[in-house]
């Protein structure tokens, strides 16, 4: 016999309302570790986003595409060192659930500007060399079980030549990036091959967007002030054919986010609302606790045991309930995060519950437990024991 | 006063107000009375007349608004709440009218509670346990939770619980008041024979003649005076 046991007995005299007030409690943190994560998800990308790196896009919108002739007029301003085409291809593997990104790209000159993407030298070599060969995130080729070597058919929605046929790609070598600014679940190939694509569904008389570009990803010289850089590319195009809006990497990135318009906003405020609920929540259940124990308060009173020990075991029950509840509801939430990271790939591939997060919501869930308690926890403390003993008798 | 061979406890000059429907009610105006060492004593007398303060001011559950209470040598009215606490759980066992047992417990687990609060290992307060309610004849509803017991072996259970940790005494308030008249005679029997034959101190509030027959000394308390068999002892 210890006082815990009475802590635990006290526990199952509801077991209903407990099991209740555990869930909720779980389902409360696990809805805030999630939210909190997207927000952070949405600013890790920017904040990775490396400061020489600029990309050069229409002015009109990011769907408007530029002519493939901006490329040697942009290398040739003042501290650009390199410039690559980035084409959206909006393909998908097998069905059209297995959607993720993949990119024509010019590839020996992307490898330059993104050091933070590791590839073996050997793979990278045979990469170089093969014009239908293909560059794929680490965490895609696991997901799909493919080995370097093997053929990619993959169904373009936008370049189509008849309904169900695929474009074949050979995975020439994987990658992965050490910075959630560059997702490792993304597919580039050469943009010589997406070139010869276009000119192939032109002969057959398709429309396919001439040799038009997405976005030029342009890297900064070391010691050029990239703000500067930015102000003269802008100049270059301003009569056009194309007008360009070229901005930081972090910016251009922040520009997805921002996409979601207030969503951001909105997640915090019902990931807030939810916290609240469960406080508010705790608080009444406590309240009844707290009602229920005030004859055994008595009683331990009676018996010699301290006036603060009865709130105190009180207390313990809401830290029990609530805060192993909300503890246990951050960590399903951060021992999902790999699942989450599969099932939002399309939107958020780099998802991700980081430490920070994830102690927050556990301090949180401890926090909500103590507070939530210590009210009527102080009320049981103040109780005159024979004032409580002759109204239960 | 005291009838005992040795006086136990003193309570001298204590007044108590309380106050009900914004009115003060002065319930004890200066009194005074001595507990004997070794006696079972009987107070009674009529609903509200303080028959139930003088036993919460006796085990530290109250204070009083004036007067002193000693037991043995300590002046219990000088203790800090802390201080009360802890000398409440060395010197003094609670019997109430509603047992007031804690449910979720087992009847050992009860009777073990005011044992958590003596350096006993957890063997030594098992034993301690059983004995007591061996004395109260229930070692074998040992296991057993309050809702599984009859109104008179609860009871048993409290008095095991009361005497468990061997206090100085025992303060029974009405403790056949909620009893049928069998297991009130069950109750009775035990608190006579911890007197008897263990040496204990109870003071017991009662309405029960029955009980009253019981006690080494009887006190009626009307109108705030102490009349101990038809002589009045102090006011």
């Amino acid at each position: 016999m210890s006082l815990l046991k009475l802590v635990h007995r006290n526990l199952w005299r509801h077991p209903v309302r407990t099991c209740l007030t555990f869930g909720f409690s779980a389902l409360a943190l696990f809805l805030f570790v999630f939210l909190t994560s997207v927000v952070t998800t949405l600013d890790a990308a920017t904040k990775a986003a490396a400061t020489n790196r600029i990309a050069v896009q229409s002015a009109a919108s990011l769907y408007v595409y530029m002519p493939e002739s901006y490329r040697p007029k942009i290398e040739q301003v003042p501290g650009v060192e390199s410039t690559c085409p980035w084409v959206w291809f909006g393909g998908y593997y097998q069905d059209p659930s297995n959607f993720f990104a993949q990119f024509a790209v010019d590839l020996p000159t992307h490898l330059g500007q993104y050091p933070e993407v590791e590839v073996d030298a050997a793979q990278q070599k045979d990469l170089l060399a093969d014009r239908q060969g293909c560059l794929v995130g680490d965490e895609l080729a696991e997901k799909f079980g493919w080995k370097v070597g093997d053929k990619i058919p993959i169904l373009s929605n936008i370049y189509t030549v008849e309904k169900g046929k695929a474009w074949e790609f050979t995975l020439r070598a994987t990658y992965h990036s050490r910075k959630p600014n560059i997702d490792n679940k993304t597919m580039f190939f050469h943009w010589d091959y997406l070139k010869e694509m276009r000119k192939a569904l032109r002969a057959q008389g398709f429309e396919a967007g001439g040799q038009d570009v997405g976005v030029w990803m342009t890297k900064v010289k070391d010691g050029y002030d990239p703000e500067a850089v930015i102000a003269a590319i802008d100049a270059l195009f301003e009569a056009g054919p194309q007008r360009t809006r070229t901005q930081t990497e972090a910016a251009f990135q922040a520009q997805f986010a921002s996409m979601l318009g207030n969503v951001p906003t909105f997640l915090g405020w019902i990931g807030g609302a939810v916290l609240f609920a469960i406080f508010f929540s705790v608080m009444n259940t406590a309240g009844m606790a707290g009602r229920e124990r005030s004859r055994d308060a008595g009683i331990l009173k009676a018996l010699g045991f301290k006036d603060r020990l009865a709130g105190g075991m009180l207390l313990l029950e809401s830290m029990a309930v609530v805060g192993v509840g909300g503890v246990t509801g951050a960590v399903l939430a951060w021992a999902a995060a790999p699942r989450f990271r599969d099932q939002f790939a399309q939107f958020l591939p780099n998802y991700f519950v980081g430490t920070p997060t994830l102690l927050l919501g556990i301090a949180i869930a401890l926090f909500i437990g103590l507070a939530g308690g210590i009210f009527p926890a102080a009320r049981l403390t103040r109780l005159r024991t024979v004032a409580v003993l002759r109204q239960e008798a | 006063m005291a009838t005992g061979p040795e006086t136990l406890a003193r309570m001298r000059g204590i007044t108590k107000v309380y106050s009900r429907g914004g009115q003060d009610v002065r319930v004890l105006d200066g009194l005074d009375l001595d507990v004997g060492s070794g006696e079972l004593l009987a107070l009674m007398g009529p609903s509200g007349s303080g028959k139930s303060t003088i036993l919460n001011l006796l085990g530290g559950l109250d204070r009083p608004d004036a007067g002193t209470i000693e037991v043995g040598d300590t002046e219990i009215t000088r203790l800090s709440s802390d201080e009360l606490a802890g000398w409440r759980a060395r010197h003094v066992g609670f019997v109430f009218q509603a047992f007031n047992l804690i449910p979720v417990l087992t009847a050992l687990e009860n009777v073990e509670l005011p044992l958590l609060l003596t350096p006993l290992g957890k063997k030594q307060r098992r034993e301690h346990a059983e004995y007591a309610l061996e004395l109260v004849g229930l070692k074998d509803r040992m296991d057993h939770r309050p809702k599984q017991l009859s109104g008179g072996q609860e009871q048993r259970v409290a008095i095991a619980r009361a005497i468990a940790t061997d206090p100085t005494m025992v303060l029974a308030d009405e403790p056949t008041g909620d009893l049928d008249r069998a297991s009130a005679d069950a109750v009775l029997d035990i608190l006579s024979r911890l007197v008897a034959e263990h040496g204990k101190t109870i003071a017991m509030v009662t309405h029960d003649p029955a009980a009253a027959r019981r006690a080494t000394r009887t006190l009626h308390l009307e109108k705030g005076v102490l009349v101990e068999q038809g002589t009045t002892s102090h006011a």
